[in-house]
């Protein structure tokens, strides 16, 4: 049973290692083999959904500990989102099936390899793995964007990396100082708790993206070629999401509580301003990058709202978001494929040209706009009931955000989809039979998680409820 | 007590150095030159195994305990790039030069007493310098042995005062009473910073720690590390930068393990600042592999401390430089000049794929990357550093070990991401050599 984590993070990175130096000669068995590696992942993270014991959710399982550390473990807050990686890597390499023309082995080892360091830091039962895990995913997504990236790719993977290290090297500084702390004996006091709160805050913010350190996220979005945005906007900011879950709660509760005012203004910022700036794009893939800085400041007003109904509805959405966003990027680069423009003006009544794709993209852009029966309405609803508990001026923020989601959302479906047939355009032709399974596959998720949120909702709450007490035993200390 | 094993490294490394010279004399050409170090290294971990670990004294000179035993192997093995049978060929001197350097390297790392370690620095030194000397007809070779020769002249000069002064106050060379001084007032022997130790000694010591922090490479000292490395051709840079980096350490861990660096860290944070942020507009690549050196040092002093040493970083560090200068070296037979600027690394990916996958490797590994080798020296250093409680130190530490990943990337943008220029710029080589003396004018200033 311990072995199977281990085998997730170990297929993909051996699978990666030897697509990596092949020679790309013959392209389509490179595709094929890469993308069998990426399905069998998926089948050995369904064999640990199935293994999986619901009734311990907040327990860890399936530990791997060599020479009794333990290093590798599976709860029920990270089992969705390795099943998420799980998902969107085939899918994400199914969307690059034929965008990428150079070095296609390099691509998709690359991609693979990824896929093996992402699951391996949501696996990690363990800060040092856990660290390793989150800067090693750097180096893979430095060379995705920089090599098959848009026009200024260069600068936006540069950027994406040393903003993104700056972040996490403080995070090595509050892990070696919480090591310090256990082999001292020494118990975690306020003022401890604060020096680790402000190195990890840097390191998981970054990642998220909060407010003022978002500006990596539009630049590397746009830049990354579509099955990297998809895996980017999907799974890699959640990590920043789950790192503060996972480690900062628990590890400094009064501290997170103390700040919490802080965080949520930022977070609604976020949401305000992220959706402002989406309303002003004409850039398709810009639009969809500033929508998820929207999202994920969503996520965060959850997880610093300190109730257990904003945590756990936060957790929902980031799964949700996964989804979505993914969907949504991969919406944006199938058109962006056929006309090679990422312009909205660009674009007029596509619609009439490929029908599947406007369906698809209309339940995503529900899904974004928080549509009941989309999974999207699921994280936002409990994260509003959450914020609204705290104090009901939090909750409007989420409520304007809700608008303008629908305005710019709308606004880029209309665009695109309704109207005339853009003169300009060159002969679209319709989905491909890759393509359609994508779409199909998003769509899906969106509407299962929608329709039947307790599916993923009974097993993450028992998680939550564990790292909740932590924040509640502040609360209740404080309100005495 | 049988002390030939005990010396047996030394007395070879002699040896092989008279024997060298005689063969030259009489222009004979020199058959164990490609084998010898290694063979080396694999005696002395025969002799490691036979013998153990015990401290041995001989004398009052000499001490071998296991931290120098480690030292002298790795220095032993990365001796092994230094030597080149080509140019062992046209100037089979440079290899008298390589072993009798090794052999003053050995005994600074294995003294104890002052008087050795003179020896032992200067027989280090001076060899080095002829080595690159021997390029006659390079200015920037000329100009970086002479540097190296002036300013390693007045360093043993401000040493030997500094040794003096010590001798002043406590009338013996011996470590034992270097490391011991609080005894001489028998005051607690847990020292913040010498505050108990009488003026003299103090004076005498600063002026020993930097002389020593000269070889190092750290600060105030530092401005003869990317002249020189620019001057040398890559093998000795690769020689100095390793080799003679961690016998430095090594003499550092030996005489201050009693002090708490507590004063070096002010210079330790300005070489991680100075070096680092000076790496980056670096294009000579040797340069920036200096200056990268010179912020790697700061690091490694910061791990100084009564009782430890960060051995773990300086052979994380010491392993992926010596990845980074064999494959520069290697990628030197298919021109048949010299890697000097980072852009002649220009599409490495689609010409050497392995190699640039090493050199990458290597590369992020300096920047450190986790789970490469310097993340976890990093880790031992930033322990100590919070142990000190010296978190904000830590932090900015840590912070300007982002500016290096910076100019890392920038060298794996140039092998991945540029296109291959090395066609145009063969042309411009060849004109460039007859011109030599007055492009070196044009050099960059850090």
């Amino acid at each position: 049973m311990a072995v199977i984590p281990f085998l997730l993070i170990l297929i993909p990175l051996l699978g990666g290692a030897a697509v990596l130096f092949r020679s790309s000669d013959n392209a389509d068995k490179v595709k094929k083999i890469s993308l069998g590696v990426a399905l069998a992942t998926l089948a050995v993270a369904g064999l640990m959904m199935g293994l999986f014991d619901y009734s311990k959710s907040n327990f860890m399982q399936m530990q791997w500990e060599p020479f009794k550390l333990p290093m590798l473990g599976v709860d029920g807050l990270s089992l969705f989102f390795v099943l998420l990686t799980a998902v969107l890597v085939p899918l994400g390499m199914l969307a690059s099936w034929s965008g990428i023309q150079q070095s296609i082995n390099r691509y998709y080892g690359l991609f693979l390899i990824l896929e093996s360091l992402i699951i391996g830091s949501f696996l990690a039962a363990n800060l040092v793995v856990f660290y390793i895990f989150f800067e090693a995913v750097l180096v893979p997504m430095f060379f995705l964007i920089g090599i098959w990236g848009g026009k200024e790719r260069i600068a936006a993977t540069f950027k994406f990396f040393l903003y993104t290290m700056a972040g996490s090297v403080l995070l090595m500084v509050g892990m070696v100082f919480l090591y310090y702390l256990i082999m001292t004996k020494q118990s975690l006091s306020e003022d401890h708790q604060h020096t680790v709160f402000w190195c990890f805050l840097l390191a998981f913010a970054v990642k998220v993206p909060m407010w003022p350190v978002h500006t990596w996220l539009p630049a590397a979005h746009v830049q990354a070629p579509t099955g990297v945005s998809m895996i980017l906007a999907g799974v890699l900011l959640k990590m920043g999401g789950y790192g503060f879950i996972r480690f900062m709660l628990p590890i400094a509760p009064i501290a997170c509580y103390e700040w919490r005012w802080l965080l949520m203004g930022l977070s609604s910022v976020a949401i305000v301003y992220g959706s402002l700036v989406a309303l002003a794009q004409t850039n398709m893939k810009r639009l969809v990058a500033y929508s998820s800085i929207a999202h994920m400041g969503v996520v965060t007003l959850g997880i610093f709202s300190a109730t257990l109904i904003g945590l756990t509805g936060a957790v929902f959405h980031m799964i949700s978001h996964g989804v979505v966003s993914a969907g949504l990027f991969f919406v944006v680069g199938v058109l962006y494929q056929r006309t090679k423009s990422l312009d909205i003006a660009d674009y007029g009544g596509v619609a009439k040209a490929m029908p599947l794709l406007a369906v698809g993209f209309l339940f995503l852009t529900c899904a974004g706009m928080g549509m009941p029966g989309t999974s999207g309405f699921v994280g936002e609803l409990m994260t509003l009931i959450g914020t609204y508990k705290v104090h009901p001026i939090w909750a409007a923020t989420i409520a304007i955000g809700l608008i303008l989601s629908a305005i710019y959302g709308l606004r880029l479906y209309g665009n695109t989809m309704f109207g005339p047939l853009n003169k300009n355009l060159p002969t679209m032709p319709k989905l491909e039979g890759v393509e359609k399974v994508v779409l199909v596959t998003l769509v899906g998720l969106t509407l299962l998680l929608g329709l039947y949120p307790n599916c993923v909702l009974k097993t993450v709450e028992k998680s939550t409820i564990k790292t909740h007490r932590w924040v509640q035993s502040v609360k209740q200390a404080r309100s005495e | 007590m049988n002390i030939l094993p005990f010396y047996l490294i030394e007395i070879i490394l002699a040896v092989t150095a008279l024997i060298s010279v005689g063969l030259i004399a009489f222009r004979k050409p020199l058959p164990f030159v490609r084998w010898f170090f290694p063979l080396l290294a694999l005696i002395m971990i025969a002799l490691f195994l036979l013998q153990g670990s015990s401290l041995w004294i001989f004398g009052n000179f000499v001490s071998k305990t296991l931290f120098k035993h480690m030292c002298i192997f790795i220095i032993l093995s990365t001796s092994a790039i230094a030597v080149c049978r080509r140019q062992c060929r046209e100037n089979p001197e440079s290899f008298v030069f390589i072993v009798l350097s090794v052999l003053g390297l050995v005994t600074m790392v294995s003294a104890r007493h002052f008087l050795t370690l003179y020896v032992g620095i200067e027989l280090a030194t001076f060899p080095v310098l002829a080595w690159i000397a021997l390029r006659r007809e390079n200015e920037l070779a000329l100009e970086g042995a002479l540097k190296l020769f002036v300013l390693s002249a007045v360093a043993s000069g401000i040493f030997l005062f500094g040794v003096a002064l010590h001798y002043c106050q406590t009338g013996s060379l011996d470590y034992y009473f270097f490391l011991n001084l609080h005894e001489a007032n028998f005051i607690s022997p847990i020292r913040p910073f010498l505050n108990d130790v009488p003026l003299i000694s103090r004076i005498g010591f600063s002026l020993i720690l930097v002389s020593l922090l000269f070889k190092v490479g750290l600060v105030p000292f530092h401005f003869w590390l990317p002249d020189v490395y620019q001057g040398s051709t890559m093998r000795q840079v690769a020689f100095m930068s390793t080799a003679m980096k961690i016998a430095a350490f090594a003499v550092l861990a030996n005489i201050f393990r009693e002090f708490q660096m507590i004063n070096i860290t002010t210079l330790a944070l300005l070489s991680i600042v100075f070096g680092f942020v000076g790496a980056l507009y670096q294009s000579n690549i040797k340069r920036l592999l200096a200056h990268s050196g010179i912020g790697h040092a700061g690091f490694i002093v910061l791990g100084i401390d009564a009782n430890f040493f960060a051995f773990g970083y300086l052979i994380g560090y010491v392993f992926s430089l010596m990845i980074v200068w064999q494959v520069l070296i290697s990628l030197r037979r298919e021109s048949d000049y010299e890697i000097e600027l980072c852009s002649d690394l220009k599409g490495l990916g689609k010409r050497h794929p392995y190699t640039a996958a090493f050199l990458t490797l290597a590369l992020l590994s300096m920047m450190g990357m986790p789970p490469l080798p310097v993340f976890w020296g990093k880790l031992i250093v930033l322990g100590l550093l919070v142990s000190k409680q010296m978190i904000w130190l830590a932090g900015l530490c840590m912070l300007m070990s982002v500016v290096a990943a910076y100019y890392t990337l920038r060298l794996i943008y140039y092998m991945y991401f540029c296109e291959d220029e090395k066609s145009l710029q063969q042309e411009d080589r060849s004109t460039k050599v007859k011109i030599g003396n007055l492009k070196s004018k044009k050099r960059e200033f850090t």
